[in-house]
């Protein structure tokens, strides 16, 4: 028996059903379910990349959290980030029961400040709206574009209409652009259409203010092209 | 644990004679990028990024499913891995120990994001958290490395055949080719597979 043959046939389902093993027919079976799921298919966004770089130049380029070394690893093997032991040497002294009575009364008072403060100064999901135009490239085009502040980077959904489906051989790509620069957030066909496009970008509206798409052709420079369809700006 | 093995290489089949054989996107990383990963090199991290982003985010997602977490896990797992280069001992292979990360990663994205409460202004009640895609995390993970070790043709008549559910008469339409082209391009990428993934069929053996 020839078993890569015989797996490949039974993972291709337009071939013939070669007969296997229980046991192998589990196993492949189990890898054609993941085959079919979104998971093994899909990608981060574009932006993911120079959001993380950029993470990390920052925290490279702070003194003290460059990875001059190993961090410490938990149980399971996993790093965790720096440690932050309390200072040696310093005297520690039992409270007295008085002392402890004023410890939890003041904590008390600390903490319903500092609930009063967080309830007050609870940072709202930081979203900018605003319209983008079509150039004389894309005349009938126009967008929507949603930035909503996350942990990671900035999410941005595109609502577009009026666009054409990029031709074979050319798709989008949507850049941000600065004082600083100009940043990728992400490429699309718009061959459905109709749908919101999810974009991602390492950067702010704040500091790369100008959104934009451009017409790129494969194989291209990987810099905007000069063909801008739609462009917009945050404020 | 994952076997960051290369990509398979065969011969061509009958139907793309002539066609040179596309890259995969996944060649090994030089020993030299490896190195510079663990002493801390933003650039190295940029490759180990490009190599390994996409069997991370489908480990994140096997696990969350959900764009956004994973989003976080994703960026997560390659910050925890830069932090930790020093410990990598760039002897031995990537996959394995980024895998370690990313997986336990998801989980205490997991567990920090998707804990489920009461609703309303309930206290929060600490529960078992169910997480019903990490038991299939690792064969996500080796399945989504061997996809990613495919050459691009044969990768997207997998993709076209398994997620899109097509025949290969309606893969051969799409992409304008004969059938028999689809045929071969299908059984090689089978066939790769089933080379690559054989120790989640039999322990190794092929």
């Amino acid at each position: 028996m020839n078993r890569p043959d015989d797996w490949a046939d039974y993972l291709d389902p337009d071939a013939a059903d070669p007969s296997l093993p229980p046991s192998e027919r589990e196993a492949l079976d189990r890898i054609v379910g993941t085959l079919a799921l979104g998971d093994v298919w899909g990608e981060p966004p574009a932006g993911l990349r120079a959001s993380l770089l950029e993470r990390v130049a920052a925290e490279s380029a702070a003194p003290g959290t460059a990875p001059a070394g190993p961090y410490p690893l938990t149980w399971s093997g996993v790093p965790t980030g720096p440690s932050h032991p309390a200072a040696p040497g310093a005297p520690v002294r039992p409270p007295s029961r008085f002392g402890r009575r004023g410890w939890w009364l003041s904590a008390v008072g600390v903490a319903a400040a500092a609930a009063l403060v967080a309830v007050l100064a609870w940072p709202q999901p930081e979203t900018t709206t605003f319209a983008m135009a079509g150039t004389a490239l894309a005349p009938a085009a126009s967008a929507t574009a949603e930035l909503e502040a996350k942990s990671a980077g900035v999410a941005i959904v595109l609502e577009i209409k009026g666009l054409k489906p990029a031709r074979a051989g050319t798709y989008y790509a949507a850049w941000m652009r600065g004082p600083a620069g100009v940043v990728p957030v992400g490429t699309f066909h718009w061959h459905k259409g109709g749908i919101p496009i999810d974009l991602w970008s390492g950067v702010g509206s704040d500091t790369y203010p100008e959104l934009f798409v451009t017409l790129q052709h494969e194989g291209g420079p990987p810099g905007p092209s000069a063909e801008v369809v739609l462009t917009g700006r945050a404020g | 644990m994952p076997r960051g093995q290369g990509p398979v290489t065969e011969g061509g089949a009958p139907g793309d004679a002539g066609r040179p054989a596309e890259p995969s996107r996944t060649a090994p990383l030089p020993r030299e990028v490896l190195e510079g990963f663990r002493s801390g090199d933003v650039a190295a991290l940029g490759a180990v990024y490009d190599r390994y982003n996409r069997a991370v985010w489908s480990v994140a997602m096997s696990v969350l499913h959900d764009r956004e977490m994973a989003q976080d896990a994703t960026q997560e797992t390659f910050l925890r891995a830069w932090r930790a280069a020093a410990s990598y001992d760039s002897e031995r292979e990537l996959a394995p120990w980024l895998y370690t990360i990313a997986r336990r990663t998801a989980v205490d994205v997991h567990r920090r994001e998707a804990r489920p409460t009461q609703g309303g202004h309930g206290a929060e009640q600490d529960v078992v958290v169910r997480m019903p895609g990490i038991e299939r995390a690792y064969e996500t993970w080796e399945v989504r490395s061997a996809l990613d070790e495919l050459p691009e043709q044969e990768r997207d008549v997998v993709r076209m055949s398994h997620f899109q559910e097509m025949t290969h008469r309606e893969i051969a339409e799409a992409l304008d080719v004969p059938v028999g082209t689809v045929k071969s391009r299908s059984h090689r990428a089978h066939r790769r597979l089933a080379v690559r993934l054989a120790h989640l069929v039999q322990g190794g053996e092929a």
